[in-house]
């Protein structure tokens, strides 16, 4: 178990690395949910456009 | 179920429910694997990259084979949803390949010295990821839907060849990787203290999946389904009653 801040961020030199898998992680995710909601907005507003 | 109103019915119910259960057992396994995990003897705190790149390779690998069965459904009874079903798990499936090439290219500077060497389980990796490319790209390129779902559920079919390939290439070949964490016929080499939160992980990982392909699957039945009278009665009309 990592006990202090510093250390959970520095992990003994490996931080970085760790870090960097999380953040591509959450990002990958983000755009995984991102992009359905994009296209199902994008069919309501044609639809709008279109009067229907 | 398979019918798309009725799925879209059921699950405007499910994925709010669905989005709470995975963000807490994903965040459970991740706090539990970063923070509470002991350090590894050998490789230090950089083996706790384990929680983010083997359950991704473990999804990256069963997404295909989920792929596979609808795949069979489609060409064997033309169930309309299961080919929809692909289409919406394709993307997820290269995400999480594309997440565990990723991370396992971070873990392996640290570890053996070098971002990629060509050996037999990260190349057969990178080829699932081209499969999952190639079965995106070939529904795109096709207008019509029925016939695109019918090419991408041969291509699933054929492209699930690749998994024993992936599972078995750490044993057939010499390679740098390590042996798979899980296996069915033996018993984790793992300590459990830090087996048990990447088990919690794994799981975390299917339910997120689960959450992405419902939301996935919802826009691709409105889309292909969008001058019908249902959805104009049960989407549309409901987002405009919302504003």
């Amino acid at each position: 178990m990592i006990n202090n801040l510093s250390a959970i961020i520095y992990m003994d030199g490996n931080g970085l690395y760790v870090w960097v898998c999380l953040l591509v992680l959450i990002l990958i995710l983000g755009i995984n949910i991102y992009l359905p909601s994009r296209r199902l907005k994008k069919i309501y507003k044609e639809n709008k456009t279109n009067g229907l | 179920m398979g019918s798309p109103p009725l799925f879209f019915q059921w699950s405007s119910k499910a994925l709010p429910w669905l989005a709470i259960i995975s963000i807490i057992v994903f965040s459970i396994g991740m706090v539990w694997g970063i923070f509470y995990s002991p350090t590894d003897y050998k490789q230090g705190d950089v083996y706790r990259i384990i929680y983010i790149h083997v359950p991704s390779a473990i999804l990256g690998q069963s997404i295909l084979m989920f792929m596979a069965i609808c795949g069979f459904i489609t060409v064997v009874w033309r169930v309309k949803i299961s080919g929809m079903l692909i289409k919406s798990a394709a993307s997820i499936g290269a995400s999480f390949t594309l997440i565990a090439l990723i991370t396992g290219s971070i873990w392996g500077k640290p570890t053996w010295g070098t971002w990629w060497v060509w050996d037999a389980r990260l190349t057969s990796t990178l080829i699932l990821f081209f499969i999952y490319t190639a079965i995106i790209g070939l529904h795109s390129s096709l207008d019509d839907k029925t016939k695109a779902d019918r090419a991408i559920s041969i291509l699933s079919l054929v492209g699930i060849a690749i998994i024993p390939i992936i599972k078995k290439s750490v044993d057939w070949w010499y390679t740098l990787h390590q042996p798979s964490t899980f296996t069915l016929s033996s018993a984790p080499s793992m300590a459990p203290d830090m087996y048990q939160p990447l088990l919690v992980c794994v799981l975390g990982f299917y339910l997120i999946f689960a959450f992405l392909l419902t939301m996935n699957l919802r826009a691709e039945i409105v889309f292909r389904e969008k001058n019908k009278t249902w959805v104009s009665k049960q989407y549309l009309n409901r987002q405009k009653n919302d504003k």
